[in-house]
């Protein structure tokens, strides 16, 4: 099977703050993993740092993306290589319709603007799958929108540009209990044998809708334990506490 | 004498012969609280602002401040949590003050200037404050002077790294008054809290003006104003905020709530953001209006009177910024100046 | 242009502290009483009109060049004399247009055409085929559309009534020059009740003589009718002279709605001190939509004079200042009857070193009860060599108002940069992405061309072609 990442003693600080101590995580194609941890372990800075968000400072390490080096690579580079984080809390953007933004990132992605008809078809699909009215198209970039909303519309944008590997931060915080069926309903469909996801929760409703591959623990920026499902109905009952 | 007559505004015209005649009282405030040690009445080692200040009322002034000043306060503060300095001016004729004021590296305090006289004066005063490394000064005016005086007022502050500076500036008296603060964010995170109340009725004048000019990185401004006019009174707001180039990551916030009694008042405004650096966040809103129809209904519809919802209203509004006052006293003494003067000022 | 008077009284400092020096004005000793006879014999003119233009020359020979706002020291007065005199040659040659412009004229897509039209060079862009097409149907409606020289000769009883009443010589020293040497422009006169579908653009009316620096527009929309006409368009407008000092003079009447366009985008080298002014009578309605781009110095107020009970004003516009620019730009609303509202929403963006300068005036006198008004400023700065300002002046007289403003200055958000980047957008698509979003609330008011075209414009101002 082929390996999608390689993270290794990954090392990352904001505002001159050690936060993330050294992890190390490999994820093959078509593998669910799920990260798991008590509030400020890290979890949030891992998937920013993976995207390259520029508020946060590599410290060391390395991390290969199909056996490039990602962390040399661009913010856009990293998307169009095949990375997609959906955020914990999405950007508002005024001005820029929901689907003029996505034309143009599949626009960078394929090299071509999709057409409106065909464009418009595949997202009313995915969007009625999310529950979400059509007419979220055209508003702007989750300006006004809920909490709920604006994780459906990270969703419709992953659905859209078909990442190899997707991160998903906290997707189900702020979101009531239809949102989070239908939104981890539809997950599953996307994750076929080549693509891959990163599910950072700290949280245990999403494995009811789906069962990772791998496990990992994340404490005070580091992953102390990785293992199957078992550790995460472990958590379920006992907590964090013994990890730290 | 009012304000045409005194010749001052903002704009440097020679000061006018009425003005230059003036003697004024060699007079001492009242030190209501505090150590006299620490308000030294002789001006000997003055540390003074460096950097000239955007909004100047000009050389004549302070020259004329200089040369005729006959109060003349020099006030340190250096200890970690100095008591409070409580100044009481009244019983005095006409006022021309020079002070300087001193805060020495991580020491903390308030001093209050607390204007009550009842006798009918000119007021003319000019107070230079350093602020420095790590230092924090909370400056109270509260201005209730005879209805018929004038009130001529201009403090600036430079403020040193991570200092900062608190006011709380309540204008309630005098017939005329230009009030000018402006201070120089000079240091790295230097900041300063500007809160302005301030009531007029009949056919009173205010000139506020309160600027920060952002120059470290870092600095952060805070500017609320908030006011009642009735009958016909007059009054400009300026509030500025000035960003230069190189105060990168500074915030700059100022608002304006007015509060309009009678259809013959004369209410302006000028919130001004002035930015020459593209890394900073600078904001500001104005409110001018009249009191909210709905929640004065409801009031009423609770058993007040008009006047007396409208009262609570005003005076509740107000509360919000005297509640951040520390001192009980002194907040107990502003609520009530404020109060009373709500109730002429609805009347 | 604001009134001189107004701004000192209230200001009080803050100008002078702003512009320090008072800016030395070159004389212009060659405009005289013989020019203007020539200029209103050559135009065939009626006594009345002459009369006008040498009152105002007396005028503008006794008022002094402004002391505050932007500075005009490199205003070349003397050559004003030069381009106004009737038998001076207007044109010169295509090699003589700046480089730049002929770059943007090819990033826009103009067609050749219309370039040479658009840099005064050669001969009048025919558009005379679109233009006729349109003229039929207007004639039929009674709508009257023609140049300002033709009207003052057709239909001198309107153009007496109305002409520089709202921006009268002695406002200021440019609107004196013009009343003096005016040339060129539209006249607008739409009748009772009509409602004109399509919008009228001005583009069809460039004349040869210089690109317009003088041009007076006049609009009348009489009771109960409906206008959008749009002045301007994005191709930069190059003449060796460098002031423009037009004016625009509309008028909307009862229960009238007029919306009034304008994207400009003159040549790096000119002053551009036009001046706007609408009047607006009981429920009738004046709806801004301004785009100013280019030009070395802009001075631009627009104004609103809500003087009828329930009037309204809506302005919504965008200020670009590049490098070398200064921008002076804000709006005007003088709310003068009672129940009118104003609405204000205006954007800049500064960059590379450019100075935007928001100048507002919004004042309810004392007659004006139940007034409403909203004011939204929005800065962006692009880096740290640009410079933007926001100095609105509120002015309340009646305490039966409901008045809002709000501004903000800022850089485009990391953050937003982050997302979108993080969706594939390399990051200079992101930024104009981000800055066509903030523009957004003007190009959805313009018809699509001229959408598509600023949009163009703003790319191109980002890129750092344009100067």
């Amino acid at each position: 099977m082929k390996e999608i990442i390689n993270i290794k003693n990954l090392q990352a600080s904001a505002d001159g703050k050690n936060i993330l101590k050294g992890i190390d995580l490999q994820i093959n194609e078509g593998e669910v993993h799920l990260v798991m941890g008590p509030n400020g372990a890290g979890k949030s800075t891992l998937a920013n740092v993976l995207m390259g968000h520029p508020n946060y400072h590599v410290d060391g390490g390395e991390v290969s993306f199909f056996d490039k080096d990602l962390l040399e690579m661009k913010v856009d580079e990293r998307a169009k290589a095949g990375l997609f984080l959906s955020f914990q809390y999405p950007e508002e953007v005024p001005g820029i319709t929901v689907e003029n933004f996505l034309k143009t990132s599949i626009k960078e992605k394929t090299g071509m603007l999709p057409m409106t008809t065909r464009f418009r078809k595949q997202a009313h699909q995915i969007m009625d799958k999310l529950d979400m009215k059509h007419e979220y198209l055209n508003r702007y970039l989750n300006q006004g929108f809920s909490g709920g909303e604006k994780k459906k519309n990270e969703i419709l944008q992953m659905a859209m540009l078909k990442p190899r590997l997707a991160i998903l931060d906290e997707t189900d915080s702020g979101l009531d209990i239809d949102a989070i069926r239908s939104v981890y309903e539809n997950l599953t469909e996307l994750v076929s044998e080549n693509n891959s996801m990163l599910i950072i929760t700290h949280y245990n409703k999403i494995l009811d809708y789906i069962k990772p591959d791998f496990v990992h623990v994340l404490v005070d920026g580091k992953i102390v334990k990785s293992g199957t499902i078992e550790i995460a109905n472990e958590i379920d009952t006992k907590g964090f506490e013994s990890y730290k | 004498m009012t304000l045409k007559e005194a010749g001052i505004d903002f704009k440097r015209i020679p000061l006018p012969e009425s003005v230059v005649q003036i003697t004024p009282d060699k007079y001492t405030p009242e030190i209501k609280k505090g150590s006299k040690k620490s308000v030294i009445h002789d001006v000997k080692k003055l540390i003074i602002p460096s950097l000239e200040f955007k909004k100047d009322l000009g050389n004549d002034f302070k020259n004329f401040i200089s040369r005729k000043a006959e109060t003349q306060l020099s006030i340190v503060i250096d200890q970690k949590d100095q008591d409070l300095i409580w100044l009481d001016y009244k019983e005095h004729g006409d006022l021309i003050e020079n002070n300087h004021i001193y805060v020495a590296p991580y020491s903390k305090g308030t001093i209050v200037m607390d204007y009550n006289n009842f006798e009918n004066s000119v007021h003319h005063g000019l107070t230079r404050i350093v602020v420095d490394e790590g230092a924090e000064l909370t400056l109270i005016k509260i201005q209730n002077n005879h209805l018929d005086s004038q009130f001529i007022d201009q403090t600036q502050t430079e403020i040193h790294d991570n200092g900062l500076l608190k006011v709380v500036d309540i204008q309630l008296g005098s017939k005329n008054m230009i009030i000018n603060y402006d201070t120089n964010l000079k240091g790295y995170k230097s900041k300063c809290v500007y809160k302005s109340l301030y009531m007029a009725a009949d056919d009173r004048g205010l000139d506020l003006s309160f600027t920060a000019n952002h120059i470290g990185k870092k600095t952060q401004s805070d500017i609320l104003g908030k006011g009642v006019l009735g009958g016909e009174a007059k009054k400009v707001f300026r509030g500025t905020l000035h960003f230069e180039r190189g105060a990168v990551q500074s915030v700059g916030k100022e608002e304006e709530v007015v509060l309009l009694l009678s259809e013959t008042v004369k209410a302006d405004s000028i919130p001004a953001l002035m930015c020459s650096e593209d890394d900073v966040i600078g904001e500001h809103g104005a409110s001018i209006g009249q009191l909210d129809e709905n929640r004065l209904f409801y009031l009423m519809s609770r058993g007040l009177s008009e006047k007396e919802a409208k009262l609570l209203v005003i005076s509740s509004s107000f509360k919000e910024v005297i509640e951040d006052i520390a001192d009980e006293d002194i907040k107990l003494k502003s609520l009530e100046s404020v109060d009373r003067s709500i109730n002429y000022v609805i009347a | 242009m604001a009134k001189k008077t107004q701004v000192s009284d209230i200001d009080r400092g803050v100008y002078d502290i702003i512009n320090e020096e008072r800016h030395v004005y070159r004389s212009d000793k060659g405009l005289n009483e013989e020019i203007i006879r020539e200029i209103s014999k050559e135009k065939n003119e009626p006594d009345w009109m002459l009369e006008k233009r040498l009152k105002s020359l007396e005028i503008y020979k006794s008022k002094p060049v402004p002391t505050w706002g932007a500075d005009l020291s490199d205003l070349d007065v003397e050559n004003i004399v030069h381009y106004v005199k009737p038998d001076v040659e207007q044109q010169h040659s295509w090699d003589e247009v700046p480089d730049d412009i002929k770059e943007t004229f090819e990033r826009l897509g103009i067609p050749e055409a219309e370039r040479k039209s658009l840099s005064g060079v050669g001969a009048q862009y025919d558009s005379e085929v679109v233009y006729h097409s349109i003229k039929q149907e207007l004639v039929d409606q009674g709508v009257i559309y023609t140049d300002m020289e033709s009207a003052v000769h057709d239909y001198p009883e309107i153009v007496k009534k109305y002409f520089m009443t709202l921006i009268r010589p002695y406002d200021h020293k440019f609107a004196a020059l013009h009343g003096a040497v005016w040339s060129g422009g539209s006249f607008v006169y739409v009748p009772e009740g009509i409602e004109v579908d399509f919008p009228l653009q001005s583009y069809f009316r460039l004349n040869a003589k210089g690109a317009g620096q003088f041009e007076h527009t006049m609009i009348v929309v009489e009771k109960g009718a409906k206008l959008h006409f749009i002045e301007g368009c994005s191709a930069p407008k190059y003449s060796v002279q460098n002031l423009h000092a037009g004016a625009v003079e509309l008028f909307v009447k009862e229960g009238a709605e007029l919306r009034y366009s304008t994207i400009e985008n003159w040549s790096r080298n000119m002053y551009n001190l036009n001046t706007k002014r609408a009047a607006v009578d009981a429920h009738g309605k004046i709806e801004w939509v301004s785009g100013s781009f280019g030009s070395k110095v802009s001075m631009l107020y627009p104004m609103s004079i809500l003087r009828g009970e329930y009037a309204k004003s809506e302005f919504t516009g965008i200020t670009f200042a590049a490098e070398g620019q200064y921008l002076d730009t804000g709006t005007k609303v003088l709310h003068a009857a009672p129940h009118t509202t104003s609405i204000v929403n205006s954007k800049s963006i500064s960059k590379g070193g450019g100075h935007a300068f928001y100048r507002g005036m919004l004042k309810a006198t004392k007659k004006a009860h139940h007034v409403k008004s909203t004011v939204n400023c929005e800065s962006l700065i692009l880096d740290n060599l640009s410079v933007s300002d926001t100095l609105p002046i509120i002015e309340v007289e009646n305490s039966n108002i409901d008045i809002g403003h709000e501004a903000k200055i800022g850089r485009i958000s990391e953050e937003a940069i982050f997302y979108l980047m993080s969706r594939g957008i390399p990051e200079a698509e992101a930024k104009a992405m981000i800055v066509r979003g903030f523009v957004e609330p003007i190009t959805k008011e313009l018809p699509l061309e001229y959408a598509v075209e600023l949009n163009n414009l703003i790319t191109l101002e980002l890129e750092g072609v344009v100067g």
